[in-house]
């Protein structure tokens, strides 16, 4: 038996005869018996939920139509890493082209125990690159690795109006007016269910088939003015070395519309590259000082004193008051900056010497609790502006029902002491004085400019009528009169009124030695006001007896006064 | 009247080969139409069959007597190609020396060194002919193939070693070996498979896991899977030439070279997929035939040789693609992609039609 070659032969071909039936009858059962099972499961292949490339977010431009923010192509590069046969060298060839540390890159084409874990088998490897690095990383010719295009947001003026412009990070949080306008801002991403390649890439057919591609996002027009922005931000970087200030505000405001036409605040950061700073712990710069951190804004807050006065008709530019150099009232005396006694006083004489006396009179003798936080309240303090600006700050007023209310806040509010405020507040409250008694709520998106060609302009709103049109002509005149007495915020040829502020900074149980915030609101030309200028510096470094606001805020407000009557084409009176 | 020498050669088993390559094409064309990078594969694979028809012809006019006489020439060259290619041997895949490339081509060497192997065996099993071979035949031709096969492995390539294997047991078990020595090997090895497994490379011990148990690794297994997926789904008719989501969506990896058969069953269905393997038993047919007509117990065994070369691969291949067997990187002969698998695979041929084309004369 099984001796000749032919049985043996025989023998052999009965084996793969055999072992052909055994693949026979997977294949019958496979395609004949379980047929169904693996259709399903082939269509549930194709259908599957994708999503097209993102569309990119809105632009953002100046009032004139200038580009401020836009987006460049740029791809995250990714890797299938479980396909990769020696991370050691394609991490070698991977590193310098995407600028990461070879150990880095390597780290990420590893198999990792949490990939063994939850069975991912993906990894980033970098976010962002640009097309050229993206052209070069396609020509390596690796099959595991992903090109996802997606955008980046350029800042054309770098780090011009940071704070306003502001950013989105990657998990949809961040800062300014993209934060604000993001659902406008942002692009509609499509997701949908539907027939997919094994590249996870929707079939041709599939995507033009379906109507509702990506929805670009929406462009915004800001109030801002590009070149204003730009000269008063260089003001303020040359006023904080000249007064050896640690931070500062200048806010240009038009009162008539509540537009804002540059909004400059320091310190600031680059907004490209916010990650960095978010590394170094440096958070805190995103904090926009003109709308998210709040003062005490000491003598501008008369303004307001004096407006209640006015307008309840408790006082009128008759009223006067022996000015004695001290009050006494719940618990605390009251001075004067200088400590001395001026003696008869009317409105103007308060306004004009900065007295705490008087102001504190006024509120305690004239207006009383009721009164005078009435009014505290309708010129908005306390509460938002409501400005298309993520991160507002609301200001801190004490009520007289408030869990530690103190009865001496009556007489130190009147003179902006114990009460907190943001630049913002302070300049849209001094520009209802300029705008005849209507109060226009700020703003910064003058227009939405949609992908279809819409577009919407977004009107000006009067955010409330704290004052009659009478008392504010009469607070303006008032307020000229102070000006008329402070050459240092003169401009010849225009009429201005404002009001500088002194302020002490609150610290751990009291007010920091000898360290100020000065600051200065004025607008102009009298008798049609169209610009409101509030200037702030943070911690002068001058000489102490130079610290105040006559000193530092003044010339700084007149300097960029001056300039700005002329870049806005407003002409001076004719004597 | 002198005899024409092509009065024996096989025409029908040349038929068979050049149906199977037409699928074969055709299939290459079907699987990487999507692919920039692959879309000439269709048309290589053309070249390489007109390369391998010409390889055939001439190897087909070589007296395989003749080589007979040079087996230790052929054993030595064998063991000389085997070598250069773990000295200089290339992958794409790390630390691996399985090709080498000549002019932008890859071959193969260890498929051409194992014809050479063949041959050199089948006149050493054969030199006691008509008597079956003893036991030094034996010992000398498990050493001589054993080497050859360890120094495959060592490339690493398992897959093509254990081809080496089975070449070498159809052989002996042909030559009407004492069956006693063989089942002696064979148990030796199956006692030894079990210790040898922890000492095997990595990759090899984690396809052979993946086998016994499918959820220890789902991206290895996803391969298979989808080879299953899209073989079930083409049911008995398919769902047409070019026409199969799994591959032409790009679902199913290596659809062109490992993975064709899957592609074939997707768009052609049991009834194509069926009718290739009647194309391969019919090639089976037409090889017994000439085995059984040789002239010699030499020629006998060399196309037992090329038989199990075939048909090694062949159920290697369409066991992957239907999960019975480890995943191992063996093309299916005449259809997988791939250029010097295919022109070796007509050799072979050509090896056949040589013994075919000098039969023992059955007419007078």
């Amino acid at each position: 038996m099984l001796r000749g070659p032919e049985s043996r032969l025989r023998l052999i071909t009965m084996l793969i005869v055999a072992v052909t039936l055994l693949i026979v009858a997977q294949l019958v059962r496979l395609q004949v018996l379980e047929h169904a099972n693996h259709q399903a499961a082939a269509q549930e292949l194709v259908r599957r939920q994708y999503s097209l490339p993102d569309p990119p977010w809105g632009c953002i431009r100046d009032r004139n139509g200038d580009l401020l923010v836009g987006n460049a192509p740029r791809y995250d590069v990714g890797a299938e890493f479980r396909r990769v046969a020696d991370p050691a060298e394609a991490a070698a060839l991977l590193a310098p082209l995407l600028n990461r540390p070879v150990v880095k890159v390597q780290e990420d084409l590893t198999l990792q125990p949490e990939d063994e874990e939850y069975g991912f088998g993906w990894h980033l490897l970098a976010r962002q690159v640009s097309p050229e690095t993206a052209e070069k990383l396609e020509e390596l010719w690796l099959p595991w690795l992903t090109l996802t295009p997606t955008w980046e947001r350029c800042y054309a003026e770098g780090a011009l109006a940071a704070h306003i412009l502001g950013f989105v990070n990657e998990d949809g949080l961040g800062y300014g007016v993209q934060a604000y306008q993001r659902r406008f801002l942002q692009g509609q991403r499509v997701v949908r269910v539907g027939d997919v390649s094994g590249d996870a890439q929707p079939l041709a057919g599939e995507v033009a088939s379906e109507q509702g591609l990506p929805y670009p996002g929406t462009d915004l027009r800001l109030t801002l003015d590009r070149t204003i922005q730009a000269y008063v931000e260089g003001e303020l970087d040359k006023a904080l070395l000249d007064y050896d200030a640690q931070g500062g505000v200048i806010l240009v405001l038009d009162p008539r519309t509540g537009e804002i036409l540059a909004a400059a605040a320091r310190p600031s950061y680059e907004p490209t590259r916010y990650a960095d700073y978010a590394e170094e712990g440096l958070e805190a710069l995103f904090q926009d000082p003109a709308i998210s951190q709040t003062y005490e804004p000491g003598s501008v807050f008369k303004v307001v004193t004096v407006a209640a006065a006015l307008d309840s008709g408790r006082a009128d530019l008759n009223w006067s008051y022996q000015d004695r150099g001290m009050l006494e009232y719940g618990g605390v005396v009251v001075r004067n900056w200088d400590r001395a006694a001026y003696g008869q006083q009317n409105l103007a004489g308060l306004l004009v010497n900065s007295l705490n006396v008087g102001a504190a009179k006024l509120s305690t003798q004239v207006l009383g609790l009721e009164q005078f936080y009435r009014y505290v309240r309708a010129f908005g303090f306390g509460q938002p502006t409501g400005v298309e600006l993520a991160g507002e700050a609301a200001g801190l007023v004490h009520m007289p029902l408030d869990w530690n209310w103190e009865d001496s806040f009556l007489a130190t509010n009147s003179f902006g002491q114990g009460i907190a405020v943001t630049p913002l507040q302070m300049a849209t409250a001094v520009a209802a004085i300029a705008n005849d008694g209507v109060m226009m709520q700020p703003h910064i998106v003058a227009e939405r400019l949609y992908p279809d060609g819409r577009s919407i302009v977004i009107p000006p709103r009067p955010a409330g009528r704290p004052i009659t049109a009478e008392t504010a002509r009469t607070l303006s005149e008032l307020l000229a009169q102070v000006v008329d007495e402070m050459p240092q915020a003169q401009v010849p040829g225009y009429r201005i009124a404002g009001k500088t502020g002194t302020a002490q900074i609150p610290g751990w149980g009291g007010y920091e030695q000898d360290q100020v915030i000065t600051s200065f609101v004025g607008f102009g030309p009298l008798p049609d006001p169209q610009l409101l200028i509030l200037v702030k510096l943070d911690r002068p470094g001058v000489p102490v007896a130079m610290r105040w606001g006559t000193q530092t805020a003044a010339p700084l407000f007149q300097k960029v006064a001056t300039r700005l009557f002329v870049l806005l084409g407003i002409p001076p009176a004719a004597d | 009247m002198r005899k024409s020498p092509w009065r024996y050669f096989d025409w029908k088993l040349l038929l068979i080969a050049l149906a199977l390559t037409v699928i074969g094409v055709a299939m290459i064309y079907s699987a990487t139409r999507g692919s920039e990078d692959l879309v000439d594969s269709w048309r290589k694979q053309v070249i390489y069959a007109a390369v391998g028809l010409a390889l055939m012809f001439l190897t087909s006019l070589i007296n395989y007597r003749l080589l007979e006489s040079l087996q230790w020439p052929l054993y030595i060259l064998t063991l000389a190609t085997l070598g250069l290619t773990l000295l200089f041997g290339e992958s794409e895949i790390g630390d691996v020396r399985r090709f080498i490339f000549v002019g932008g081509i890859s071959i193969q060497p260890a498929f051409p060194a194992l014809l050479m192997l063949g041959i050199s065996q089948a006149s050493l099993l054969s030199r006691n002919a008509p008597n079956p071979p003893g036991v030094q035949e034996f010992v000398l031709s498990l050493l001589t193939s054993g080497l050859a096969a360890f120094l495959v492995y060592q490339q690493p390539n398992l897959s093509t070693a254990t081809l080496y294997g089975a070449v070498w047991a159809a052989l002996v078990f042909t030559s009407g070996m004492n069956l006693g020595y063989l089942g002696g090997v064979g148990l030796g090895g199956a006692l030894t498979v079990p210790l040898l497994l922890p000492h095997l490379p990595l990759y090899m011990q984690n396809r052979i896991y993946n086998f016994l148990e499918p959820t220890r690794d789902p991206w290895a297994q996803f391969n298979l899977d989808q080879a299953l997926i899209s073989i079930g789904s083409g049911k008995l008719w398919g769902k047409g030439f070019a026409s199969g989501t799994q591959s032409q969506l790009h679902f199913l990896r290596v659809r062109h070279t490992d993975f064709i058969f899957s592609v074939i069953c997707e768009e052609l269905g049991f009834v194509g997929a069926a009718l290739m393997l009647g194309l391969f038993g019919l090639l089976l047919w037409r090889l017994l035939r000439i085995a059984a007509n040789a002239g010699d117990a030499t020629g006998q065994l060399i196309v037992v040789g090329v038989m199990t070369y075939i048909f090694y691969q062949l159920i290697v291949n369409l066991g992957m693609n239907l999960s019975l067997l480890p995943v191992a990187g063996l093309p299916l002969p005449f259809i997988s992609s791939g250029g010097s698998a295919l022109v070796v695979a007509y050799i072979g041929l050509g090896l056949v039609q040589s013994v075919s084309m000098r039969q023992k004369p059955l007419e007078f």
